[in-house]
């Protein structure tokens, strides 16, 4: 999908690299756990420095000491910035620790190894329930109703019933008019 | 022994087989197609394994797991093949579709009537009954986007292609991805099909292997399943790299599961609810069932 003039671009920024992309790859995101770990430990006024110090410095002195290729740490500064976009803080570390295990499988047998990963991990996930309920409800059962409360919610008036992946016994919400006229 | 336990055993046994064989030439098929694609110095059976593991994850999660991970990677498929539909057809050249006949209705319906058994899947239908709230909704709705989808891709198919080039069962809409382009960035869709394909494949051999591992449970009143998946996951693997080529999985494919395939899983469970339907009616026990 990549077109050819960029293909020829990473492939020249490659050329003086004396390691494989995986190897890259691993050092990149060691790196990358060291200086998110060591910022953590270290007192707050010095913090952002040992972070400047060890993206800024640190990134550019490994590019010119080619020992990884500059399009590698463009995606790896760009995966670890959008790890800090998940919402749930908790659910990060667990990225963390996938991330490596997505590695692994990439280069043990490339999209075919990811495609395992993923099939695996939404196995897991869809077969997961919390006191009966699906861990990814509702988007495990895709239907109109579900859709209309989660993505596209409609507005709160018009959300009158409640959610079935919970298996309410009451399935309606609200009547179909909740707000009558006021009779004095 | 009563007559319905006897057709339940017979129906379960043939159904059985009938599995073990749709996995097993799936997946000599499927990793000789991935071979070609992804891994051209790397054999088969190492492919095979891969997709072994693939089947026992799923089939250890459970049907519900593998159903869910189909409800949520759907909206993913359908972009990704329409995505590639909509790509493709200002490349259709409506005059290769013509004769529009080919060669003759006798060649397509006469002569190419026994290749209903490409559709022996159908009758899974059956064995997920117990599974689906509304089966009969969801077996149309099934039916009803399966033929559309076939409709779709056979259309750009010999739209696109000529029909003497087209050989392959799965490879021509491979074929078809390398032949997209928005410009000149957006080209060569190969890599968004290939996952497509082989997330597909794995929930389709995951759903096929969860079933058996349910009917033998049914069947033999096992009490737990899981311990016999590493069993059935060896006999599989095993029986997927007895094949020695593709061809012959293809000629058991063509000779066997085509021929025997709807007579045994499609006309024969048909056969079976006939005649408890007339036993029921006639007043009997309600033993086959």
């Amino acid at each position: 999908m990549l077109p050819t003039d960029l293909l020829f671009a990473i492939a020249a920024a490659r050329e003086e690299v004396p390691f494989s992309i995986f190897i890259e790859l691993l050092i990149m995101e060691v790196a990358f756990e060291i200086i998110r770990e060591a910022s953590i430990r270290t007192p707050a006024p010095i913090g952002p420095t040992l972070g400047i110090v060890g993206t800024l410095i640190l990134g550019q002195a490994i590019v010119s000491a080619k020992v990884v290729s500059p399009i590698l740490i463009i995606i790896v500064a760009l995966t670890g910035i959008s790890s800090f976009a998940v919402a749930n803080f908790s659910l990060n570390y667990t990225f963390r620790i996938l991330r490596f295990a997505y590695i692994f499988l990439g280069a043990f047998a490339g999209l075919f190894g990811i495609s395992l990963g993923i099939f695996t991990h939404l196995c897991i996930l869809a077969s997961a329930t919390s006191f009966g309920v699906p861990y990814l409800s509702p988007y495990s059962k895709l239907s109109q109703k579900t859709l209309r409360n989660s993505n596209f919610p409609v507005p709160l008036w018009k959300q009158e019933e409640r959610p079935s992946f919970l298996k309410p016994k009451q399935k309606r919400k609200q009547p179909a008019v909740s707000r009558q006229w006021l009779k004095n | 022994m009563p007559y319905g336990k006897f057709g339940k055993f017979l129906f379960c046994i043939v159904f059985i087989a009938f599995l073990i064989l749709l996995i097993t030439c799936t997946l000599e098929e499927f990793s000789q197609d991935i071979k070609n694609v992804l891994f051209t110095d790397s054999s088969i059976d190492e492919i095979s394994i891969l997709f072994i593991i693939g089947m026992f994850i799923g089939s250890f999660f459970g049907l519900s797991g593998i159903f869910r991970t189909g409800g949520m990677m759907f909206p993913l498929i359908f972009v990704g093949l329409s995505l590639i539909f909509i790509s493709l057809f200002n490349k259709i050249d409506i005059t290769n579709l013509t004769p529009i006949l080919g060669n003759g209705a006798n060649s397509i319906f006469v002569e190419g009537a026994y290749k209903f058994g490409r559709y022996n899947f159908i009758a899974i239908l059956f064995l997920l009954n117990p599974y689906i709230k509304n089966i009969k909704k969801t077996g149309f709705l099934t039916i009803g986007i399966s033929g559309l989808m076939i409709t779709i891709i056979l259309f750009l198919l010999f739209g696109v292609i000529q029909y003497p080039t087209i050989t392959e069962n799965y490879f021509s809409l491979f074929e078809l991805t390398r032949l997209v382009g928005f410009g000149r960035f957006f080209q060569r869709f190969e890599s968004v099909f290939t996952f497509i394909w082989i997330i597909m494949t794995y929930i389709y051999i995951s759903t096929a292997f969860s079933l058996i591992i349910y009917t033998i449970k049914k069947v033999f009143n096992f009490k737990y399943i899981n311990r016999i998946l590493p069993i059935l996951t060896v006999l599989i693997l095993s029986i997927t790299h007895y094949m020695p080529s593709y061809n012959f999985a293809i000629s058991i494919m063509d000779n066997i599961y085509m021929i025997i395939g709807p007579l045994s899983v499609i006309i024969l469970p048909i056969l079976l609810m006939l005649i408890a339907r007339i036993r029921v009616k006639l007043g009997g026990k309600n033993e086959v069932s």
